[in-house]
């Protein structure tokens, strides 16, 4: 064996074209499928970090897992006898001030059980314990950017919201569950509030219940809890799911479709190799028929042969995982930010590494069988005969693969294409948004609104800002709030959907360049104490009243309303995109920001300015303004509206371009496959050509009969690539948007570009062919 | 040693069959240095290939020290072949990509002999035939003369009862054919049979042997006055 070994080593090396070409051809089949599988590996494979994490669950209301109230948490936690233990969280934003510039944190309120049920410790410190009031554990990251990473951090006070908080402990960086916060707090549960359900709850199930039992008992609990008081779980049904997969679930079906792009690009790869193997066998005949005469049997013949095709596939390897490890931190640092959970988990480990070995081994088998087989056969003749159909049936299959990856690719293009275009209803070009939240020292409508005022009134004065304005749900903004209302004189079964709040300040709709349809925009007349307004989106407007004028028609937010709380409609305007592009436009009711009583609306807040000036310049300028009206409101978020229209397109255009990368390699490799299979039967047939050209044939005559051969071999490709696209791109179908998974333009696109570049291939050995001298072919034996 | 008893190869296109030997009637005692002569495509390297059993599809009977060839599957076939035969080729067919020490190794590697055992078998070889200096060279740094004693050093290394040589001295100079026909004289005198196809009557000469091949038929087997004698 280890002389097989040293002679196919010897082998591959006595042959570099061959060897380069080939090692190269796998390393790219290889890498890409250990790029992806390090990326699932991490995701979705590798259990949570966590002690024995096959035990922790979510528990929530319905298929959905909707969040529950706080008196429903705490009779699961109180009652339940399933789990070993329970715990809820929810996100928090708070503003830290007081240790260096201000700065807005990201962060999750959670129960003291928090810790002991995902069974992680602090690194400095503790973590909650029963009761605690206003402490605050840090992450690792904060912990060294904010404090120093000062050891003696326990037990000292830090400024959160205006509030005095202490800080108890830090976490290790590894931990970052349920999201990269910033640091946890200790929530403070409501026994009574049944009107907000947005506490997630998690359990450790005891090893010795499963389930099903465990749902059965929660079902239990909330039907003792309903007879008593409904309101707390409302219709719910407590379910339980794996908690890793309700992290990862999501993102499953994008990694199966990039999975699935890269085994097709190995088997891509593989059959190329086939291909120069197969040609190599015909040349190695000779040899093999003196070693069959030196007394090698068949069995060590293919020993030897599937070595050689070992050594290469470990070459491939080898040079796979170096272009995996460049792949997968190209691949991190295209994804767009919270696509990819478990994201700082990612890396290259033993276990991917194995991966890459028996996928070299795998691969070995799957190039390396059959030319090895034909190497080894001892009736040349034949062998011939079969090799050729044979090698004709792997350039078909190669170009149908590629024809596969490369539709799948340009389906997603075009999906992306289209949500770009698509018109998100107002201007985006030199706008900037700023977001905050405030907190602290603002509790009242009042103060809240006193505080935006005080801030538009700089942002306005500001050189370069020809608008300003503000909107607590920012188009794109990722924060929203939908409702239902209600129409003066209509019954409600007749106007029955929901629709968006936003609240908005004069001069909001000139500023972000959505038109004015009828009527007014809000003033700065329509405040507190004048009439209450409205102004509706055309799409609301068209389907309460039709072609009915709804100026002057009344609504309400309210499901009791007194005579004030009727709004009368003074505008209607062209709608836009709220959450996403991808999604259908929805109806949407603004009001104006001074007539907002609710402080919960007023606490999140976006200015949106117009400028002429460069907008860094204008952001820097703002960020100074907004520190002037309050040094403890840090803003959260600056982001120009085309940064955000970006940010929203994030998703498919990282799918297209992972896709389109995977076809372009596919289309290369699939290229030179025709290359080398044409350029071989043309100088197998050196000689018969010669005796064609003797016997009259025009060099045209030549070129026809090569080509003719190399295009009945790409249309065979594409029937079979085509075919093979219409069954399996369907599973895109979730990733496109306004384009069908057998778009017809695509298909036919695509097969033409293929079909050019694979006949393009083909002529450079053709014209070699129509050049051959009769007489040189002749002598060529 | 070997019988061969009405045995016939041919081709079959459609209904008419192109025989390449007929009914070959042949005894080879063992330690002969047999020369199989005749015209081009008398059938001579298909004669050999046959003893050689590189060739499968015969009819008749060929025994070998006894056992029935015609009787055996191919892998009881390759058994005997190993056991008993080595093989020149006119074009000396050494392997590109081995050294002459690693020609030589492959045959006994083939036979699933011992690396130790090996090693002994070839450094002996190397020196019998004098190539020790030249163990570590590829044949494409050999003249042809030295392949081909390379070639018959690696007939012999298994030590074989019969060595089947196809033209060995086709592609040499006069001088190195006669190294080549020495070389094989010795080893018959030691007791290897010799089964040559050959051209050459001078090369004939050093046979005990002469079998004649005209379109497949033997037209003639008789004994010659060998170079032995003259020597």
């Amino acid at each position: 064996m280890l002389n097989d070994i040293r002679f196919a080593v010897r082998n591959l090396l006595r042959n570099p074209g061959f060897t380069i070409v080939a090692a190269v051809a796998l390393a790219l089949g290889i890498g890409a499928n250990t790029a992806i599988f390090t990326v699932v590996d991490s995701v979705l494979l590798r259990p949570l970090p966590f002690r024995d994490p096959e035990r922790l669950y979510k528990i929530g209301a319905n298929q959905r897992l909707i969040s529950v109230t706080d008196p429903g948490y705490i009779a699961i936690a109180a009652q339940n006898r399933s789990f070993e233990g329970v715990a809820a969280l929810s996100g928090s934003f708070k503003s830290l001030t007081g240790a260096g510039e201000p700065v807005q944190l990201k962060g999750s309120e959670v129960t003291p059980s928090f810790w002991k049920v995902l069974g992680v410790n602090a690194i400095v410190g503790r973590t909650f314990v029963a009761d605690e009031n206003r402490a605050a554990v840090l992450s690792e990251g904060l912990w060294r950017n904010r404090f120093h990473a000062d050891r003696s951090i326990a037990g000292k006070p830090i400024t959160l919201d205006g509030e005095g908080y202490t800080v108890v402990g830090v976490m290790p960086a590894s931990f970052t569950f349920p999201r990269t916060d910033d640091l946890w707090l200790a929530a403070k549960l409501d026994p009574q509030n049944t009107r907000n359900a947005f506490r997630q709850a998690i359990g450790r199930l005891k090893s010795d219940v499963s389930p099903a039992r465990a749902e059965a008992e929660l079902a239990t609990i909330v039907h003792g809890v309903q007879t008593t008081n409904p309101k707390v779980f409302r219709d719910a049904r407590l379910r339980l799911r794996p908690l890793q997969e309700t992290i990862v679930g999501k993102i499953r079906p994008a990694l199966r479709v990039l999975s699935g792009a890269v085994s097709f690009l190995l088997l891509i790869a593989c059959v190329n190799v086939a291909n120069l193997l197969l040609a190599r066998a015909s040349r190695r005949r000779q040899e093999m028929a003196i070693r069959s005469s030196l007394g090698a049997t068949r069995a060590r013949l293919l020993r030897q042969l599937l070595t050689e095709s070992a050594m290469l596939s470990l070459a491939g390897g080898l040079f796979g995982v170096l272009l995996a490890a460049w792949g997968v931190a190209a691949l991190l640092s295209l994804v767009p930010p919270g696509m990819l959970p478990r994201f700082e988990e990612v890396r290259m480990d033993p276990r991917v590494l194995g991966f890459t070995l028996a996928l070299s081994i795998v691969s070995s088998l799957l190039f390396g069988a059959w030319p090895a087989l034909e190497a080894s056969r001892t009736a040349p003749a034949q062998s011939l005969k079969t090799s050729h159909r044979f090698r004709n049936a792997l350039i078909i299959s190669e170009i149908g693969l590629a024809l596969v990856l490369l539709i799948g690719a340009g389906l997603m293009m075009k999906s992306f294409l289209k949500l770009r275009a698509v018109d998100p209803g107002f201007r985006s070009e030199n706008l900037l948004t700023l977001q905050l939240n405030l907190s602290g020292a603002y509790r009242t409508a009042d103060q809240m609104k006193a505080f935006h005022e005080r801030a538009m009134e700089r942002l306005h004065a500001l050189p370069g800002v020809t608008a300003a304005a503000a909107v607590n749900w920012l188009p794109l903004g990722q924060a929203l709030i939908m409702g239902n209302f209600h129409v003066q004189d209509r019954p409600d079964n007749a106007v029955n959907f929901n629709v968006n709040k936003p609240a908005v300040s004069p001069g909001y709709f000139s500023a972000m360049g959505i038109r004015l349809l009828k009527g007014r925009d809000f003033t700065s007349r329509d405040d507190v104490k004048a009439p209450g307004v409205m102004i509706l989106g055309n799409i609301a407007a068209k389907r309460i009243w039709g072609k009915e004028d709804p100026i002057g028609k009344r609504i309400t937010f309210s499901d009791d309303p007194a005579t004030e709380d009727w709004y009368t409609v003074i505008g209607v305007v062209e709608d836009v995109k709220q959450e996403n592009l991808k999604q259908d436009t929805p109806p949407a009711i603004y009001q104006p920001l001074a007539q907002v009583q609710v402080p919960f609306f007023l606490e999140h807040m976006s200015y949106v300015l117009r400028t002429s000036a460069p907008l860094k310049v204008v952001e820097g300028l703002s960020r100074a303004r907004l520190l002037e009206v309050d040094a403890n409101q840090p803003l959260f978020k600056v982001a120009s509206m085309q940064e955000l229209l970006s940010a929203s397109t994030a998703e498919p255009r990282f799918y297209s371009r992972v896709l389109v990368t995977f076809s372009v390699i596919a289309l290369v490799l699939a290229t030179l496959g025709i290359y080398g299979v044409i350029a071989y039967t043309v100088s197998q047939r050196t000689r018969e050509i010669g005796i064609r050209v003797a016997l009259g044939a025009k060099p045209a005559n030549i070129l026809g009969g090569v080509m003719t051969r190399s295009a009945v071999l790409v249309a065979l490709g594409l029937v079979l690539g085509i075919a093979g696209a219409l069954a399996t791109t369907r599973v895109l179908r979730s990733f496109l948007f306004e384009v069908t998974p057998t778009d017809a333009a695509t298909f036919a696109v695509l097969s033409a570009l293929l079909a050019a570049v694979a006949l393009a291939a083909s002529y450079i050995p053709a014209r070699r062919a129509m050049r051959i001298d009769p007489m040189v072919a002749l002598r060529y034996e | 040693m070997i019988e061969l008893r009405n045995v016939e190869k041919y081709f079959e296109h459609g209904p008419t069959k192109t025989f390449v030997l007929r009914r070959i009637n042949v005894d080879i005692r063992e330690g002969e240095f047999i020369s199989v002569m005749g015209p081009s495509g008398a059938g001579k390297s298909t004669l050999l290939h046959l003893l050689g059993m590189h060739d499968s599809s015969w009819t008749g009977e060929y025994y070998l020290m006894g056992q029935p060839i015609h009787k055996m599957n191919k892998k009881d076939r390759m058994e005997m072949y190993k056991k008993y035969f080595g093989f020149v080729f006119q074009s000396y067919h050494l392997l590109d990509s081995l050294t002459v020490y690693e020609n030589l190794d492959i045959p006994l590697s083939y036979r699933n002999v011992k690396k130790s055992e090996r090693d002994s078998i070839v450094c002996d070889v190397l020196d019998r035939f004098q190539i020790v200096g030249k163990k570590d060279l590829f044949p494409n740094q050999l003249s042809g003369g030295q392949q081909q004693l390379v070639a018959v050093a690696r007939a012999v290394i298994a030590n074989p009862k019969v060595i089947l040589a196809d033209e060995p001295t086709g592609n040499l100079h006069s001088s190195q054919g006669k190294e080549i026909m020495e070389l094989f004289k010795r080893l018959n005198d030691e007791g290897t049979t010799i089964i040559q196809v050959t051209h050459n009557e001078k090369n004939a000469e050093y046979g005990d042997r002469v079998i004649q091949l005209v379109d497949g038929w033997i037209t003639e087997s008789k004994e010659t006055v060998g170079q032995a004698a003259k020597i």
